[in-house]
């Protein structure tokens, strides 16, 4: 008993001072449940949790900052919990300039720099899909961003990951012959009265093990105008242009782009109409060598309830064509419904 | 050599005026309290300009730039500002203006706030500010309070100055406890209610019977049927006035004005910076609230 009691006495101190920097950890952890109700294939059509996310972040010291993001995603019935991002960080060290380095999602477009249960609408575009992923792009390397000395605001991003793998993966990947790199360069315009703009530059490129090529080419616009507590108008849009080299193989060209407007009905109530639009370009008739048109098309209305800032429903609707020169169009519909719902540490209000 | 001297004199007076302190603030209202104080020696500039919801703001690109050349950033604290007020400081890169650095000023910091919640604290409570209610920028005495933080964070970067500063704080003090003095004469003591607690310091400050908000939980509409409650209580009470943003929800308003026949008045919380304002100051914002209660 007494050596229990010299054990408390000597752990308080150290227990007390480890609480107590603890509290200096934010954490927050996000539930993204969808229920999607297929047209035509109703095999996956079930109310699932999509993600269940968990965040720790806070500084390390006086100069760096620590991040990381356990998530745990429903993959054919079974969930399968991966660290999504653990990086650390500075905005302090470097005059005007920020810099990470662990795990991430690539900071290029907008959609793949949030996480899915942020977006303004449930599922992904077909440009998304094919050019990064249902999720996005998140890999290992380092990232540094820098605003230019400039009256205006000119945010340059450049990063360099493994490039192993791209998109999400399970696998450990094949060492390839040129790593991701990426450059963002982003400006903002105020437009008074009228609303804000920001606009980026991309491009992305890697040769992976097998020397295929790759390089994308983007533009990613968000236009908001506020009133009082809300944005009463939203316009996102990313436009990407992707060319693929494999040995031995004709380059592949694809382009897609997706525009978001969305308006406030009421303080709590959005109503969004994403047109979606994707094409490869280099498509031939695989009898004859001529172009062969294709153009997929969708139309993805979606009406969102914001319960609160931590707690949102949304309704969606999805129209997808598939066009090919020759061929019938493929129609494929659905509806979605999603909830989500993030606890802990207040949620950042990006522009 | 007497021009030499002429020129040296001059030449002083051009650096001086160069190395004036970027102080950027985010609500006007802290802009007023800075250039009170800092006087000649700051160059403020708000990031919002007092009409938009600061709870609901966000990390704006241009706002960015603006912190990101700064030497001091002063903002309300209290988790005002919790929403966009660190993405951005995160973003500028500009070390010395964030939390830990000396150019951090967070007014809010050297006030005794209300409303400090007790108990198990979580959002079944509504979006609750555990440090306390933010909106003191409504009271004389608490901007009075909370301008010893700007005298500290001042001094520290321009240590030469700092009687200088600390003798315009007594100024400012002064200023604000005579307006006080002939506003409070202007006002009957009289039962009010507020939409949102945004305006409890302002009653409080005056001495204003208040029978507390519409809102049952902070940031979350009130449901119809506590409508019908605040309604019934404010009647009983001889509630003479309910005070909202124009933020608020008009059928909200309208509904509880319906029910209880009381006054509803739309004003703004914050100074405004916007030309067709007539809340252009400390001063004028009070004003209008005083001028508000019948």
């Amino acid at each position: 008993m007494k050596h229990f009691f010299f054990l408390l006495m000597a752990l308080g101190p150290s227990i007390a001072f480890a609480q107590s920097l603890l509290q200096n950890i934010q954490t927050a952890a996000a539930i993204d449940i969808t229920a999607p109700f297929n047209f035509e294939n109703s095999t996956e059509n079930k109310l699932d949790i999509r993600s269940a996310e968990l965040a720790f972040f806070g500084p390390l010291d006086p100069t760096f900052d620590a991040y990381v993001n356990f998530a745990a995603h429903n993959e054919d019935g079974e969930f399968t919990a991966e660290v999504h991002e653990a990086y650390m960080g500075s905005s302090k060290l470097i005059p005007s300039s920020r810099f990470k380095v662990g795990k991430f999602f690539l900071g290029v477009g907008r959609l793949n720099q949030y996480h899915q249960h942020d977006w303004a609408f449930t599922s992904a575009p077909r440009v998304q899909r094919e050019f990064f992923g249902e999720e996005g792009v998140a890999d290992s390397g380092a990232e540094f961003s820098t605003l230019l000395p400039t009256d205006r605001f000119w945010d340059i991003t450049v990063g360099v990951t493994n490039g192993y793998t791209y998109g999400h993966s399970h696998e450990a990947g094949a060492k390839p012959h040129v790593p991701t790199h990426y450059v963002h360069v982003v400006n903002f315009a105020d437009l008074a009265e009228t609303g804000a703009l920001q606009w980026g530059f991309n491009y992305l490129g890697r040769t992976d093990a097998l020397a295929t090529q790759t390089q994308l080419y983007g533009l990613d616009f968000t236009f908001k105008r506020s009133a009082g507590r809300i944005t009463d108008l939203l316009v996102q849009s990313e436009i990407w242009y992707r060319n693929q080299k494999a040995v031995g193989e004709p380059t592949k060209e694809e382009a897609g782009a997706y525009v978001f407007p969305q308006w406030a009905l009421t303080e709590q109530v959005f109503l969004g109409l994403r047109v979606d639009l994707f094409t490869e370009l280099s498509r031939k008739f695989q009898t004859e060598d001529s172009s062969q048109g294709n153009l997929n098309y969708g139309l993805v209305p979606a009406l969102t309830y914001k319960h609160s800032e931590f707690t949102l429903f949304r309704l969606s609707y999805g129209y997808d064509v598939q066009t090919i020169q020759g061929e019938s169009d493929q129609l494929q519909q659905k509806i979605e419904l999603q909830l989500v719902s993030i606890l802990g540490a207040h949620p950042a209000h990006s522009f | 050599m007497k021009h030499l001297i002429l020129s040296l004199i001059i030449l002083s007076g051009a650096y001086a005026h160069a190395t004036k302190l970027k102080v950027v603030t985010t609500l006007p209202d802290v802009a007023e309290v800075v250039q009170a104080i800092g006087g000649e020696f700051v160059d403020v500039q708000s990031l919002l300009k007092g009409s938009e919801d600061p709870h609901y703001s966000e990390a704006r690109p241009d706002f960015i730039l603006k912190v990101n050349r700064a030497d001091i950033v002063c903002a309300v604290g209290l988790d005002l500002e919790i929403g966009w007020l660190p993405k951005i400081l995160e973003k500028a890169g500009n070390a010395k203006v964030q939390s830990g650095g000396p150019g951090f000023c967070v007014l809010g910091a050297k006030v005794t706030a209300l409303d400090i919640p007790g108990g198990v604290i979580n959002r079944s409570l509504g979006d609750v500010h555990p440090h306390g209610n933010p909106h003191f920028m409504l009271s004389l005495e608490k901007i009075a309070d909370s301008g010893a933080e700007v005298v500290r964070v001042l001094s520290l970067a321009l240590p030469e100055k700092a009687s200088v500063f600390e003798k315009n704080y007594e100024a400012f003090k002064r200023r604000l406890s005579d307006s006080k003095k002939e506003l409070a004469a202007q006002l009957k003591k009289v039962k009010v209610l507020e939409y949102h607690k945004e305006f409890t310091y302002f009653f409080n400050s005056y001495g204003l019977e208040s029978l507390g908000s519409l809102e049952e939980k902070p940031g979350m509409p009130p449901s119809a049927a506590r409508i019908a409650k605040v309604a019934q209580l404010a009647k009983e009470n001889k509630v003479v006035v309910l005070f909202a943003t124009v933020s608020a929800p008009h059928k909200v308003l309208e509904r509880f004005q319906e029910l209880s026949g009381v006054r509803v008045v739309q004003l703004p919380s914050y100074v405004q910076n916007l030309d067709k304002s007539s809340a252009k100051s400390i001063i004028e914002l009070q004003n209008i609230l005083v001028k508000a209660i019948p």
